[in-house]
């Protein structure tokens, strides 16, 4: 591939003040094969127009903050290279199914408040509660691993916009943070499974997922947030059924 | 800014349309998924009114080609659904192939995978001959 | 303007600003906290920390040899006696993280696993694959979730602090997704903001390290310690300078140059160590000064890989295999291929040192205050006295939290000592200050632009400041960033009607902090005429200023505001408790001090 190729990049604006919805603006970008995106969008902030809103940071696919639809495809703008796009064109619009603050910002409040409300972080037993600092717990490389993928989630939103189920449905708890409550519910250190347990058999829990599974096609770090629903549902059902037998296990 | 205003947000919901699903290739494939089950309750329907019928009248009904047509469509759902359904499977499987505390490979998804088309070829046979065996 | 009053205001949200809350949260639930965010917290740089933490654990380690270590590092510019308190409370804070759900990289027996790091005379690095800052980040994020006395302003950009008779007493905030600003009045503040790498164009930090917190702190009287010394990591990709980790040469990675060659033996590091066999401070596994300052060497000697991106070295993982590249070093792996197109079990990655940590920072004592009451200042932001001249790997994501919670506790103990400010005076100034800051909104009759300037000062940076420095490129430097201030006087901001997300206004605001940190950065180093640690020079009469000199700088650089002039340079001691300077070697040369020095203490 030749140093510096043109891309034609059409991205969405949006300002609230003065634009009654969205627009694309067109830019011509010069690239080399190791361009990204986020690059990109940072030559036409720094040269075209200085206006253009959106979020990033870290560049090297961990903060999660550039996550946008690239041709209807969410992904992160720091992880996807124009050389992908070569001879092609690229549309560039805000993650999908979340309301659009600015430009290619979008909310994201109502996912963050999903991933506080699974309470996620341990809940240790009443024997753990008060474990002294000079030593940890015995977890095995087996027990690890049983969550460790789950716990790769660097909350980007990305599967939130792939989620059909979302889309229609905004009290979905979502990909993301139900992934991550089962992480914790299975991770070896933890006595807070059925505390959780409760809201991920709510209806908006694991239930309302259809088991599309586009969230963990698009997910850029892997983590299958759809097994990790899978595997909540057959905890949910036992759990059910456990319940049905011994009801008065209850708290 | 300088005055009392508490926000300047005005944020843009995108409506969503009713053909969403038309937008990518993956979700298209997902909604036939759905479908199928469609043409679960025409089979469904179908048993049913066979078991109403007398031998020679199940034999004529078989034999129309809107039923032949609709048989296969059904059995080709049936198939895309089963396809589609083993290779999700995995996901809902994760399993370690030891106990051993230091083990951390999970049984991977190419194995469950094939372990399903096993189980459902050993459950075709046996259905095969138990058929053949009644008549 | 709405007004928000709450007892402790944190500024920052990474580690340090979480591990902060938290300490506050559990000291007293009926403390009220501000944690202040000018991204959400996930987002914060600590994410991107790779290597691990280091916490005295194994049996062939004591506290004493992690405080020779650090002392030594950071080539005697440490503060002993606050050495003494990190080292002693690494792995408690450690092993909280661990009780808090940090997935620490585990042994067969399921214990935790420590893995080698430069520098470090023994493995002491906790590390959770190559993502320990990114969990470390999650687990406090996740854990702060629990408490709530912890009130979060997501998405919040500090515009100023609030100052009554010489005390601070709250801050002045850019609301970014409402797009207004709201006044934070708190009894204390503590500033975790991290540090300023964004200052050089070739950088492994995010873009949000843009140094807000020094420069608050810096206009409020607060001098900047030791700026002049910025470490360089020796691995970052080219062009994007994104991070290989330290712990690829903990795991057993060679750097080699254009034939091949292990070209750190001849820098004072060898002999060479067998391939796959790494040795605790031989090698590859010397400090990052060092390793960093041998690139230069070789680029000079005309042994580096020439490449489209630059010259380049070679960081060769192949001898590991791909089986334990995966389990080690998975981002690595993912990293080098995306942004490099290597896969390190097939191809040795290309990489030259980047711009990575300002060791540096606030001045502060050794409980993280500073000499501004109600004040405080803790993690990379900070210069609480360890890192000295040079940062060991691994001892700056434990000093975010070890002082991340001492932060904590001294600024609510403070909180509880004093009232509020006048609410009244304090409205009026932050009323002031939103009104100086959105002046760059009003009239926008500027003319320069902020993206030229922002490259003009990176570029200048690296020249002047950068591994290797003599006092000319650096007036130059000098020269180049008073001209930039002049020109950030007179910017012109496009979008002056725009309130909600307005990153070019953020930006300009961001500019003019990194600009004033850059200023302490190069007359910090202009001024100290000696080499020390990450601080290199070249010059000097007959060369002098090439050694380190304790008789006129074993002492602490601070770079006080002085108007709109450059900075003004001062001087403060260092403490030294027990461990006299000594000269700063390692490999084989190590091992002799080593010897020597129990000899006499024999005696």
């Amino acid at each position: 591939m030749s140093e510096n190729q043109i891309m034609k990049i059409s991205v969405s604006r949006y300002r609230p003040e003065t634009d009654k919805e969205p627009y694309l603006q067109d830019f011509e970008v010069p690239y080399r094969k190791e361009t990204s995106l986020l690059e990109a969008l940072n030559y036409i902030k720094d040269f075209l127009e200085p206006e253009l809103s959106f979020r990033w940071s870290c560049r090297m696919a961990v903060c999660g903050s550039c996550g946008m639809m690239v041709n209807g495809v969410p992904k992160l703008a720091c992880k996807t290279f124009l050389r992908d796009y070569a001879g092609k064109s690229m549309k560039i619009e805000p993650l999908a199914n979340f309301p659009i603050e600015r430009d290619l910002v979008v909310d994201i409040s109502d996912f963050i408040e999903k991933l506080e409300r699974i309470k996620p972080y341990i809940i240790p037993s009443k024997e753990d509660e008060n474990k002294p600092l000079t030593e940890g717990y015995i977890q095995t490389p087996q027990q690890m691993t049983s969550y460790l993928q789950f716990a790769q989630c660097i909350n980007c939103g990305i599967c939130y916009a792939a989620c059909p189920q979302y889309k229609l449905n905004k009290n979905f708890i979502g990909p993301a943070a139900l992934t991550l409550a089962y992480r914790y519910n299975i991770d070896s250190r933890d006595a807070g499974a059925a505390e959780r347990m409760k809201l991920l058999s709510l209806d908006e829990g694991v239930w309302s997922c259809t088991f599309v599974g586009y969230c963990s096609q698009v997910c850029p770090k892997h983590v299958d947030p759809a097994s990790a629903i899978q595997l909540g549902k057959k905890a949910s059902a036992i759990d059910y059924v456990i319940k049905m037998f011994k009801p008065g296990e209850e708290e | 800014m300088e005055n009392n205003v508490k926000s300047y947000r005005k944020p843009y919901v995108r409506p969503v349309k009713a053909n969403w699903w038309t937008d990518r290739g993956f979700y298209i494939a997902y909604m036939i998924r759905e479908a199928t089950a469609v043409l679960a309750v025409v089979v469904a329907l179908e048993l049913l009114v066979l078991s109403c019928m007398s031998q020679e009248s199940i034999v004529a009904f078989l034999k129309n080609p809107l039923v032949i047509l609709v048989n296969i469509l059904s059995l080709a759902s049936v198939m895309y659904h089963t396809i589609t359904w083993f290779n999700l499977m995995p996901k809902a499987v994760r399993m370690f192939a030891t106990k051993k505390p230091t083990d951390t490979k999970l049984i991977p998804a190419k194995l469950i995978i094939s372990a399903e088309w096993i189980g459902a070829a050993v459950a075709f046979a046996v259905i095969v001959v138990a058929c053949v065996c009644l008549v | 303007m709405e007004i928000i009053k709450t007892d402790v205001a944190i500024v920052g949200a990474g580690g340090t600003g979480l591990r902060a809350a938290i300490a506050v949260a559990e000291q007293d639930p009926t403390t009220k906290i501000a944690l202040i965010s000018k991204v959400y917290p996930m987002r914060s740089h600590t994410v991107a920390a790779e290597g691990g933490a280091a916490g005295v654990i194994g049996e062939d380690d004591t506290l004493e040899k992690h405080f020779e270590d650090t002392v030594a590092g950071g080539d005697w510019l440490c503060e002993q006696d606050v050495v003494d308190y990190f080292v002693a409370h690494t792995t408690e804070e450690l092993f909280q993280l661990e009780h808090w759900g940090c997935p620490w990289s585990r042994k067969p027996d399921g214990r935790v696993n420590v893995r080698r790091f430069g520098g470090m005379k023994v493995p002491r690095t906790w590390f959770a694959a190559d993502k320990s800052g990114f969990h470390m980040l999650h687990t406090l994020f996740q854990t702060s979730i629990k408490y709530p006395s912890i009130q979060r302003f997501d998405e919040h950009f500090v515009l100023d602090l609030l100052e009554e008779d010489g005390q601070i007493k709250g801050v002045v905030t850019y609301d970014i997704q409402n797009g207004v600003c709201r006044t934070i009045i708190a009894k204390s503040v503590i500033l975790a903001t991290g540090g300023a790498g964004r200052a050089y164009s070739f950088n492994t930090n995010g873009g949000i390290v843009t140094g807000d917190g020094m420069a608050l702190a810096y206009r409020h009287g607060v001098p900047l310690r030791d700026m002049e010394f910025v470490q360089y990591h020796p691995t970052g990709l080219l062009g994007c300078g994104v991070l290989m980790t330290e712990g690829c040469r903990g795991e057993g990675g060679i750097l080699v140059n254009k034939d091949g060659y292990r070209y750190l033996q001849d820098y004072g590091l060898g002999p060479e160590t067998p391939v796959g066999q790494p040795k605790n401070k031989y090698m590859e596994l010397g400090p990052r000064d060092r390793v960093s300052q041998a690139f230069w060497n070789e680029q000079k000697k005309g042994r580096t890989i020439k490449t489209p991106l630059g010259d380049a070295v070679h960081l060769d993982l192949r001898h590991l295999g791909r089986d334990y590249l995966h389990e080690r070093l998975p981002l690595i792996c993912e990293l080098a291929m995306a942004y490099a197109g290597v896969d390190p079990a097939e191809s040795p990655v290309p990489i030259r040192p980047v711009v990575h940590y300002t060791m540096g920072g606030i001045e502060t004592d050794g409980k993280t205050a500073t000499r501004k009451p109600g004040l405080y200042a803790a993690g990379e932001c900070a210069s609480v006295g360890i890192h000295g001249a040079n940062r060991l790997g691994s001892n700056s994501l434990v000093e975010t939290i070890v002082f991340g919670k001492v932060a904590g506790i001294e600024a609510a103990n403070y909180a509880k000592s004093v009232q509020f400010g006048n609410e009244a005076n304090l409205t009026k100034q932050a009323e002031e200050i939103v009104l100086k800051a959105t002046r760059l909104f009003e009239d926008s009759t500027g003319t320069e632009s902020c993206s030229k300037i922002r490259h003009e000062m990176g570029d200048s940076m690296e020249e002047g400041v950068g591994i290797y420095r003599e006092e000319e490129s650096m007036q130059k430097t000098i020269d180049t960033l008073k001209a930039l201030q002049k020109r950030y006087k007179n910017i012109k901001i496009k979008d002056t009607s725009g309130r909600v997300f307005n990153t070019e206004f953020l930006n300009a605001i961001e500019l003019g902090y990194t600009l004033d940190v850059a200023e302490c950065m190069a007359n910090s180093a202009i001024n100290r005429k000696e080499s020390r640690g990450s601080h290199q020079r070249l010059d000097g009469p007959d060369g002098a200023y090439k050694k380190r000199d304790d008789v006129n700088f074993l002492k602490h650089t601070l770079a006080f505001k002085n108007g709109d002039d450059v900075p003004t340079i001062s001087y403060s001691d260092v403490k030294i408790t027990r461990f006299k300077p000594a000269e700063r070697v390692y490999g084989a040369a190590a091992e002799d001090a080593e010897k020597k020095r129990q000899q006499e203490a024999a005696k």
